[in-house]
């Protein structure tokens, strides 16, 4: 083993070596940072910008746990998320709290949110919920809502930690024949209050189950009503949209907004347009975990760059 | 309008006895200013359904691929329609119109949905949870 610069330990830490090693776990090697709201990519390979991971506040995505699921595709959905969770806990960079992005359950059922919910809070860290549409099969989501919604009068909400600001959307709810997400106007209204008197610098951070871009229409992957959302996010310099429901990274970028969709925990689904229809997609039971995983996203005070890593399973 | 949600199989009527009956909706459906959708094709088939009253008419609709199959679907009024989720993801059965009768709970893998339409008319459908599919059925 040659000793260099890479075994000295860095800031947390962890040294380099240790860094690129965890980070060649990623699905992609691709580390996107987002500086003023333009993201630039780098290879994990380059030891200098691997560096700029120290940072001073992370937190961590996962998305779509399914709880209850039992097909073929993944037959032990609490083990894969039990296992995201115990990744989490490994992760160089202490996650300061943990946002799902919903399909928290598969049915909607008490025994699953029990079960996501204790699994979850294995981790010791606060977490934030919103919900997809699988968790509100029942009563629009009403024991969705009473177990994890943060308000009494509406189920969205943000907060502001680390100088970032952080907004929870409700796009599943009400949904019409033929359409995608909704975010309806009572929750358009209150984001535009919301947002209103916010400074431009202020670092934004939304999470919705389903994508705020048109990510593949043709399979409802999209958001009817988003436009006005965005209208209301292109006055900051720095928003990052974290999404789930489509069980795969995929990305875009348009100004200072970037849009990411998160890996499952439970079970992959088809890459757009290759499958009829976007189910859960069986993959041998070895490669399981490496198409499951969650996101780890850094934020650097005063040097602006918002990092989103994607982290498999395996 | 009386409904089921069942998984237990049993037996189903004669083909023969629904054949000319289907034959001449399709006849009056090419004529018919109604639709413009395809030709409606309507089968029957012999897994997992309901047990239907005595010569109660049945008809099938079933979920596969994130669709509806047939997408439209014409039958005489008092038919049971019965659809039948084939996906490895749940779906919900629910009629646009407010006060529809089509209304499921979330069907899991092999389960069923059933509803009988006796009033002549388009009804229109989707699954909410995965609302791009949508489904007509045409009560004559």
């Amino acid at each position: 083993m040659q000793s260099n610069d890479s075994d000295r330990k860095g800031h947390h830490g962890i040294s380099r070596r240790t860094l690129l090693k965890c980070s060649a776990w990623a699905g992609a090697g691709v580390v996107w940072a987002m500086k003023g709201g333009v993201p630039s990519s780098f290879n994990m390979a380059d030891e200098a910008a691997a560096a700029e991971l120290d940072s001073d506040f992370s937190f961590v995505q996962v998305s779509d746990s399914h709880i209850g699921f039992d097909k073929a595709a993944n037959p032990d959905p609490v083990g894969t998320l039990s296992a995201a969770i115990r990744k989490i806990g490994a992760l160089p960079n202490h996650p300061a709290f943990i946002l799902h992005t919903g399909d928290v359950s598969h049915l909607s059922r008490k025994e699953e949110f029990d079960a996501a919910q204790q699994i979850l809070q294995t981790s010791g860290l606060p977490v934030h919920y919103v919900p997809g549409e699988h968790d509100v099969l029942v009563d629009s989501g009403r024991a969705f809502f009473e177990r994890f919604n943060k308000h009494a009068d509406r189920k969205w909400y943000s907060f502001d930690q680390g100088g970032v600001h952080f907004v929870g959307l409700v796009n599943v709810l009400e949904l019409v024949a033929g359409g995608r997400g909704r975010l309806g106007t009572e929750q358009l209204e209150w984001l535009d209050r919301d947002l209103r008197n916010r400074s431009a610098s202020t670092p934004i951070v939304v999470f919705a189950h389903m994508p705020l871009w048109d990510a593949y229409p043709q399979w409802g992957w999209g958001t009817d009503d988003a436009a006005r959302a965005i209208a209301c996010f292109r006055k900051f310099g720095s928003v990052t949209v974290l999404n789930g429901h489509v069980h795969q990274v995929l990305q875009k970028v348009e100004g200072n907004l970037s849009f990411h969709t998160a890996m499952s925990t439970a079970f992959p689904q088809p890459a757009p347009g290759t499958a009829p229809g976007p189910g859960p997609m069986k993959v041998p039971a070895g490669h399981l975990r490496a198409v499951l995983g969650l996101r780890e996203v850094a934020i650097v005070q005063g040097r602006g760059p918002l990092s989103v890593v994607d982290r498999t399973l395996a | 309008m009386t409904y089921f949600r069942t998984t237990r199989s049993s037996p189903i009527v004669a083909l023969t006895f629904l054949a000319p009956i289907f034959l001449a909706v399709a006849a009056l459906l090419v004529c018919s200013p109604v639709t413009a959708d395809p030709v409606p094709v309507s089968r029957t088939e012999h897994s997992g359904e309901p047990r239907a009253p005595e010569g109660r008419r049945v008809a099938r609709i079933t979920m596969a691929n994130f669709a509806f199959s047939p997408q439209t679907l014409t039958v005489p009024a008092g038919t049971m329609l019965v659809w039948t989720n084939d996906d490895d993801a749940p779906h919900t059965v629910k009629g646009v119109s407010s006060d529809s009768q089509i209304a499921s709970q979330a069907l899991d893998t092999g389960e069923t949905f059933s509803a009988i339409l006796r009033h002549p008319g388009r009804y229109k459908y989707f699954c909410t949870l995965h609302p791009f599919m949508v489904g007509w059925v045409i009560v004559q």
